[in-house]
């Protein structure tokens, strides 16, 4: 549940809460008011009822007609006040009917002239009923009253302890849900709190994986991306702050090697000079050219590999037989001088950066003229053929070969199998870095005579036959 | 032991740098030969005795090996390594001869029990100083250990 829609219901339970008082304090106050009203309605008539008796007491000592009219008036006047009780008994009805018939059947009778006689006693006894039954209908009244006050004040009770329960129990439900939802927010922050301060120390573990699907389990998922892209650029930022690290290291060194071989040679050349030795000094002048020519193909090199990272180019579309030919074209010089002759296949296509992929057939042509057995003019070829579902392009060369624990090694930056080597240990190290660039690989197989096959991927290899 | 019949052996790949030292060690230790291997696999093929250099009238053990740190095929800490690693070889004062002046490779031999550690000098009256220390201490003046295992 969202932690908004839980905090709703918390404040809808809350309000349910305060409403449902609210209703128990008015409806008790309605209660108490109407119990408070019949009673006060009761008593009136218990007090009627008294009067009633009184008037009747009179009327038996001096039975005046004005006596007699009071009584029927107020008799009148009373049962009309207990006929408006709703829920009057019906024998009190009864009873108090009776009491009027008796009263006139005492009226009626007149007065007793002689107090002695059987009359005289028959009045006495029909006034005595009329008391008795006047004093019942009081004691009913009365009775009922009591009754009545009583029951509301059971039913008070009752309502109140009803209540009470559903009150308690919503609020145990909005406390319980409170309680959840505070210990579930806290734990979320808590969590947050303590993976953003493990972060910022340069720890990117954390993961919060706060479970649900609320708004803080989104803002941990949120975290936990945002932790993983962190890392992950951490460590691609790692990897290259390393890679630049070890090139640093070996381009002062291999910078520096010549620097120490030209400064060694030109204190050479003043010996040779003053021991007049022409030929050690033509050596060691060769010594200083070679290795100031080593220095401009190192720096040439490093050059053309600081332009791979800003790859400008745009993919295109293109014939590979095209960006061969002009590689080709490009070494035509060494091509030359060492005799080589190659020999092409069919190649298809490919998507990429057209002149990075020149490049790296100019660098892959280069090698194998620069690797050849000494005395055996270079015979290459280039094709194509389906490697892993992807179109493979590959150089095919007699040259004298890379031993097999080797063939890593020869794409590393600044290595050479060879000692002897021209090579400023650039070139293979180029090719890798162009192929995975656009996604591909690069390797080394057998070629012919021992020689060697360079074998490159791109993501994109061609669009016909690769399989 | 004789001392001028003790081989210096140099792991260098870099053709001038080898012939700058076979110069300085020429008039530093005349009489020490001076062998030099161009890569890291030839240095130790070398040091065991194998393929073209089992002849260990030819090829003698080294009462020294001056070994650079960035050598093609296998480099120069796996050639320490390899020699520290060896029960006989140890016995074999290695210096570390190499352009490299960064920490990393500093402790990395030290940690691979290099016995002397030295950059090479860009200025050539330095370098000549150098060679000539370095064939003083270890070939005259450092008392070297009889070659076979105690």
């Amino acid at each position: 549940m969202k932690v908004a829609t839980r905090l709703r219901a918390s404040m809808a339970l809350t309000i349910g809460l305060s409403a449902l008082g609210l209703a128990f304090v008015a409806a008790s106050v309605a209660i108490t008011t109407s119990t408070v009203d019949g009673n006060a309605r009761l008593q009136k008539l218990v007090s009627n009822l008294y009067e009633i008796r009184i008037l009747s007491l009179e009327y038996e000592n001096a039975s005046l007609d004005r006596t007699a009219r009071q009584w029927r008036t107020l008799h009148r006047q009373v049962g009309e006040r207990i006929s408006a009780f709703e829920d009057m008994r019906p024998e009190i009805l009864e009873a108090y009917r009776n009491a009027g018939a008796s009263f006139e059947a005492i009226v009626a009778m007149g007065e007793v002239v002689s107090e002695s006689g059987l009359e005289a006693r028959a009045r006495a006894q029909r006034f005595a009923t009329l008391h008795i039954e006047a004093q019942r209908i009081i004691d009913w009244a009365k009775r009922d009253a009591e009754l009545k006050s009583a029951r509301l004040l059971a039913a008070l009770r009752d309502a109140g302890i009803g209540i009470a329960a559903a009150l308690s129990v919503v609020a145990l439900v909005a406390i319980t849900l409170v309680a959840r939802l505070g210990r579930h927010v806290l734990a979320s922050i808590g969590a947050l709190a303590d993976g953003t301060a493990r972060i910022a120390k340069g720890d990117f573990s954390p993961r919060l994986a706060v479970p649900g699907g609320d708004e803080l389990a989104g803002l941990a998922d949120s975290f936990d991306s945002m932790a993983s892209e962190l890392q992950a650029s951490y460590a691609d930022l790692e990897t290259k702050n390393a890679e630049l690290e070890r090139f640093t290291y070996t381009v002062s060194h291999d910078l520096k090697s010549p620097l120490i071989t030209i400064r060694g040679f030109l204190g050479y050349l003043v010996e040779d000079a003053e021991s007049g030795d022409v030929q050690r000094l033509h050596e060691d002048v060769g010594r200083i050219t070679d290795a100031a020519a080593k220095m401009e193909r190192l720096l040439g090199d490093l050059l053309a590999l600081s332009r791979i990272g800003r790859m400008a180019n745009p993919p295109e579309r293109f014939p590979m037989r095209g960006a061969l030919d002009e590689a080709l074209s490009r070494v035509e010089g060494p091509m030359k001088a060492s005799g080589a002759t190659i020999r092409v296949g069919e190649l298809g296509e490919a998507s990429a950066d057209r002149e990075r992929i020149i490049e790296v057939w100019q660098n892959l042509v280069e090698n194998a003229i620069k690797y050849a057995k000494p005395g055996v003019p270079p015979a290459l070829e280039a094709a194509s053929e389906p490697r892993d579902g992807r179109r493979a392009f590959l150089l095919r060369d007699n040259g004298i070969g890379i031993k097999g624990e080797y063939r890593d090694k020869a794409f590393a930056l600044f290595e050479k199998i060879d000692p002897k080597s021209e090579g400023t240990g650039i070139g293979l190290a180029l090719v890798k870095r162009i192929v995975e660039v656009h996604g591909g690989r690069v390797w080394i197989e057998d070629g012919v005579d021992g020689g060697s096959t360079f074998i490159f991927t791109l993501a994109d290899g061609g669009s016909d036959s690769a399989a | 032991m004789p001392l001028d019949a003790a081989t210096i052996l140099h792991v260098e790949d870099d053709d001038a740098h080898a012939e700058l030292v076979r110069r300085e060690l020429g008039k530093a230790a005349p009489r020490s030969p001076v062998r030099r291997v161009a890569d890291g696999a030839e240095a130790i093929a070398y040091l065991s005795g194998e393929g073209p250099y089992a002849d260990r009238a030819a090829h003698p053990l080294p009462a020294l090996v001056l070994l650079d740190l960035r050598l093609p095929k296998v480099d120069g800490i796996e050639v320490l390594r390899f020699i520290k690693d060896d029960e006989v070889l140890r016995f074999i004062p290695v210096v570390m001869l190499t352009s490299s002046d960064s920490d990393r490779d500093l402790s990395r031999a030290y940690g691979t029990h290099v016995n002397s550690y030295v950059v090479k000098p860009l200025d050539h009256l330095r370098f000549r100083e150098l060679l000539s220390d370095i064939a003083r201490y270890w070939m005259e003046l450092n008392a070297n250990p009889d070659r076979s295992p105690a």
